[in-house]
């Protein structure tokens, strides 16, 4: 079996289609491919529009980071920043996104937000850190693309879809405003300025204001602006006033419009605004400028127009219904030459006059006809009194000579005028000034000068200083007196002539005379026993008189300094000097020789007696005393009536010094107090009356009298015991102790005065004391003097309220009340 | 070219009618239809893979241009934005001065890239123009094979930073499309790679004896 062999076969391999062959795979670059090309388009097609905007300096701009917002969201970012061909501007061209792009037409508006810090606060704080940005702003209808736009370094004021109406505004002074500035209406910012800038002849200063939708409605042709730039200074009758609308318009000016009158106009295109410098510019120019075209009139005067200027008002019983709008002179031909005349022209609104809106000229001149006819005259009238500007008045007088309103052709009709009573009123401001001027003034000014000077005088009035000094010299003399030897003697010799009498009485007892003398003892017990008492109150006495000196006293002359401060110089010198005569006098009465005298004249009549004792004792002759001790009881009697009386006279005294002269003393507080506020006069011709009484009376011839009588009877009753003593004869003693017992009766009627005087001394502490009460509260004098002191405290406010009245409106004194 | 210089033409499977087994390398005579061991079907050469390679191998190259024109990079620092390609970062870095860093880069985003495709498609020409490969064209393949996922150093950096560095709006990075981009191509070559049939190399021209 052959093993049949295939022959070899020629494989040639099929030609295989080449799209046969293709494999799937083929489709994952095909894939790749597809979506790469599609993220490739996608991403140009994404890549938004490039604008070119062109700055003054991009400072901050960077390519590819600054970015574009609209509302602060990001829109684009910033491709390239390069110079324009003339190195001028800075071109930044920025890639936006192709949503917003359409919107970006001719009209957007790009600027650069930078952090600002500028008067009005503080902005673009976001940008420190995220760096500047680029802020467009356009409307919100889509337009025609634009590719090339001018930016601002500030946002411009009328933003692109920014509702709003863009107005000018022209001034004579640039000064007071500036970019950004705010408007104001009715105090609330309704829109801002923009840079002023000069008109093309540079007469006047230009600057674009954004008024805010909706309050854009608001402008109309009646529409006036004026400056509110910075404060507002006021000084009049109301007062000092300072006035400023805010904070930011006070730094940066500031702009406000109101409407001067309803139912304004539209605005034409094109209309600018002028821009007054105050609202009453603003305001008074309201027919001047105003649409409503007053109806034009002219005035003729003869006389001088001086102090009348275009632009015063037109007034009519007060109100404003015109304005004048020129000034000039005209020549008539009269039947003398020709005469100047100067013819005033106004401009009468016919809707202030009351005529209804709408009215042509015609029915206005028509009215005007018929006013003249009444009586309506036009005539020039002060602004005010202390002002020369002038206004033109329209006045209806009855008494007016007849008059037409005469219409030239082609000239507006002429008012008839009637001769101004300005010179009337300059007569009555100069009566008003003259009286013034009469008005005694400077008298008023000496007397008060004068009245001053009086005072300082009294002040430093010697007299008056020199009464404390006289006081104390007589309170020194009084307690030299009191504590004068010889007083104090008194007590020793009183108590040696008592010793005396008791060996005396013993004897005498001794003598059996003793039944005689018990009484007599008794009796001198009993003085002894009213001295002692005296004797007891005389140190009460002593405090009391210190505790005055020192407490009240110091008060009281404190007060009488006051007094004597305030009072006036009048009589007051008489009264010091009489004061200090009284003192000197009294100060003369205690130091007088009699007075000091008594001491030693009761001293020696003392040693008399005990000489006279000691001798009677001697002599032995106790047998004849009989009589003379019941003389001598009567004595002593009469001396124990007397001393009885002498304590009711301390305890008189120190009653009064415990008491009155506290009281007195208070009194006289009381009184200084009041006088020290009151008139003085009649209180110092009081007190110079009372001192002088006070002064009368220690002068008196009784009074000086009194220690003449003491001693007198003293020196009598030490003859009649020295006559005793010497006579030395028991015959003559009964006569000797007659003589006795008549001194000791002298004595005793000297004694026997001495309650008159303390009586007296009384009266005379109750009539002080009443004299002093008659100054105290609800006497006649205390009321007649407050009741004065009333008046003239009413006069003085009177004159206060006349003098704040003045002070509060000054020009009442002019105008009246 | 050592081998090339001992001109001894390798021997291959094909031509000594073997077939190996591509999964367990179980050597089958030629004509064998399957892998008695595993079963696979066994295929002396696979003239198909070539098509793939070089599908692959253009969807690499498609992705790689946008992932090296857009932005690998979105970094926002306080309110800046700022995005990066591959080679914008490396010039930054160079810029910076982190040379290293830099060169790092650039090997690993556009060195290795590119020579891969180069590496890929020159093989593949050459199997194409049936020119009996070397020892060398092996290893060339296998370092092929070997460098390309370190291509990936890249886009696993974009990566965490992206999850790493969210701060808002001190510090932000986001990926931009050229990550996604690059790490397909890097993709895309690797399975051109292997799509390849190496024992492509080694095959003479049809119809010469070997």
């Amino acid at each position: 079996m052959s093993d049949p062999t295939p022959a070899d076969m020629t494989v040639s391999p099929p030609r295989k289609s080449v799209f046969r062959n293709l494999s799937i795979v083929w489709l994952v670059p095909l894939l790749a491919l597809g979506v790469s090309l599609g993220i490739a388009w996608q991403s140009f097609a994404d890549r938004g529009t490039l604008i070119e905007i062109s700055f003054d300096n991009a400072s901050g701009v960077v390519s590819g980071e600054t970015t574009l917002r609209y509302r602060d969201v990001v829109v684009g970012t910033v491709e390239e920043v390069r110079f324009s061909d003339d190195l001028g501007r800075v071109l930044v061209y920025v890639r936006v996104d192709n949503d917003v792009a359409p919107f970006i037409d001719g009209e957007a508006a790009f600027w650069v937000v930078r952090p600002e810090v500028s008067a009005r606060g503080i902005s673009g704080l976001s940008t420190v850190l995220s760096g500047v940005f680029i802020e467009g702003a356009w409307d919100n209808v889509a337009g025609t693309l634009a590719y090339e736009f001018q930016g601002t370094d500030t946002p411009p004021l009328n933003q692109p879809g920014r509702p709003g109406q863009r107005i000018t505004l022209a001034t004579d002074d640039g000064t007071t405003i500036s970019y950004g500035s705010p408007v104001l209406y009715r105090g609330v910012e309704v829109g801002r300025l923009e840079t002023p800038r000069l008109s093309a002849d540079g007469r006047s200063v230009l600057v674009d204001a954004f008024i805010d939708a909706p309050h854009d409605q608001r402008l109309t042709q009646a529409t006036r602006f004026w400056d509110t730039s910075g404060f507002e200074l006021s000084f009049g009758a109301s007062g000092f006033s300072v006035d400023f609308d805010s904070l930011a318009s006070l730094v940066t000016g500031g702009v406000v419009f109101d409407d001067v009158y309803e139912n304004g106009e539209p605005l034409p295109q094109g209309y600018v605004f002028t821009l007054y410098e105050t609202e009453e510019d603003a305001r008074r120019n309201t027919l001047v400028r105003g649409p409503s075209q007053g109806v034009p009139f002219a005035i003729e005067f003869s006389e001088s127009v001086n102090g009348l200027e275009a632009g015063d008002d037109v007034t009519y019983q007060g109100l404003e219904v015109g304005v004048v709008t020129e000034l000039r002179s005209r020549v008539i031909e009269t039947a003398l030459g020709p005469e100047l005349s100067l013819l005033v022209n106004v401009s009468i609104d016919p809707q202030r006059m009351g005529l209804p809106a709408g009215s042509s000229r015609e029915d206005t001149v028509e009215f005007f006809r018929f006013a003249v006819e009444t009586g309506m005259r036009a005539r020039l009238a002060t602004e005010s009194l202390l002002s020369s500007d002038l206004r033109i008045e329209l006045v209806v007088l009855d008494t007016a000579p007849l008059a037409r309103l005469s219409e030239p052709e082609g000239e507006p009709p002429r008012l008839p005028s009637i001769e101004s009573n300005l010179s009337d009123f300059t007569a009555t401001a100069e009566g008003v000034l003259e009286r013034i001027n009469a008005l005694p003034i400077e008298e008023v000014m000496q007397q008060a000068i004068s009245l001053m000077e009086a005072f300082e005088q009294l002040a430093r009035n010697e007299d008056l200083q020199r009464v404390p000094g006289s006081t104390v010299a007589l309170l020194d003399d009084t307690r030299a007196l009191v504590g004068s030897e010889a007083i104090q003697a008194i007590p020793a010799q009183l108590e040696a002539a008592v010793n005396d009498l008791t060996a005396l009485v013993a004897e005498v007892r001794e003598g059996g005379a003793v039944e005689s003398l018990n009484s007599a003892l008794a009796q001198l017990d009993e003085a002894m026993a009213g001295i002692n008492t005296a004797s007891q109150s005389a140190p009460a006495l002593a405090e009391n008189l210190a505790k005055l000196t020192e407490e009240d006293i110091p008060a009281v002359l404190a007060e009488l300094q006051g007094v004597a401060q305030t009072a006036q110089e009048l009589e007051l010198d008489e009264l010091v000097a009489s004061a200090t005569a009284t003192l000197n006098r009294i100060d003369a009465l205690i130091a007088q020789e009699a007075v000091q005298s008594i001491p030693a004249a009761v001293t020696a009549a003392i040693e008399d007696v005990r000489t006279i004792v000691a001798d009677v004792r001697s002599e032995g002759a106790v047998q004849a005393l009989g009589s003379s001790l019941r003389n001598l009881d009567r004595a002593m009697a009469d001396i124990s009536v007397a001393s009885q009386d002498a304590p009711a006279l301390t305890a008189n005294l120190r009653e009064i010094t415990e008491t009155d002269i506290p009281e007195l003393l208070a009194e006289l507080e009381a009184v200084a107090q009041t006088a020290n506020e009151l008139e003085l006069q009649a209180l110092v011709d009081s007190a110079s009356g009372t001192l002088s009484r006070v002064d009368a009376l220690v002068g008196s011839q009784e009074t000086l009298e009194l220690p003449g009588t003491i001693n007198d009877a003293l020196t009598e009753m030490r003859l009649a015991l020295t006559e005793l003593r010497e006579g030395g004869v028991v015959e003559n003693l009964n006569a000797t102790l007659q003589s006795a017992s008549d001194a000791a009766g002298s004595v005793a009627e000297s004694v026997e005065d001495l309650p008159q005087l303390t009586a007296r001394l009384e009266r005379l502490v109750a009539e002080t004391e009443t004299v002093v009460r008659s100054y105290g509260e609800r006497s006649d004098f205390n009321t007649q003097t407050l009741s004065a002191l009333r008046e003239v405290q009413n006069a003085a406010r009177a004159i206060s309220d006349l003098a704040r009245e003045i002070e509060r409106s000054p020009n009442s004194l002019i105008f009246g009340r | 070219m050592a081998n090339a210089e001992h001109a001894q033409p390798v021997l291959t499977a094909r031509a000594a009618g073997l077939v190996g087994c591509g999964e367990c390398g179980h050597v089958y005579p030629m004509g064998t239809e399957a892998c008695s061991v595993c079963g696979t079907e066994l295929i002396s050469r696979d003239m198909a893979s070539l098509q793939r390679v070089w599908a692959w191998l253009f969807a690499g190259l498609v992705v790689y241009v946008p992932a090296n024109v857009y932005p690998m990079l979105r970094t926002s620092t306080l309110g800046r934005t700022q995005e990066s390609t591959i080679v914008g970062g490396v010039f930054d870095l160079i810029h910076h001065g982190s040379i290293g860093v830099a060169l790092i880069v650039f090997v690993a985003s556009v060195v290795i890239p590119v020579s891969k495709f180069i590496a890929i498609a020159y093989l593949a020409m050459r199997v194409h123009k049936r020119k009996p490969g070397t020892s060398s064209h092996f290893h060339l393949y296998e370092f092929v094979e070997f460098i390309g996922r370190w291509s990936m150093i890249d886009v696993f950096v974009v990566a965490i930073l992206s999850a790493l560095v969210q701060l808002n709006f001190v510090a932000t990075i986001n990926p931009g499309i050229a990550a996604v981009s690059f790490a397909l191509s890097v993709a895309f070559t690797m399975i051109s790679a292997n799509s390849f049939d190496p024992k492509l190399i080694w095959d003479a021209p049809e119809g010469k004896p070997v």
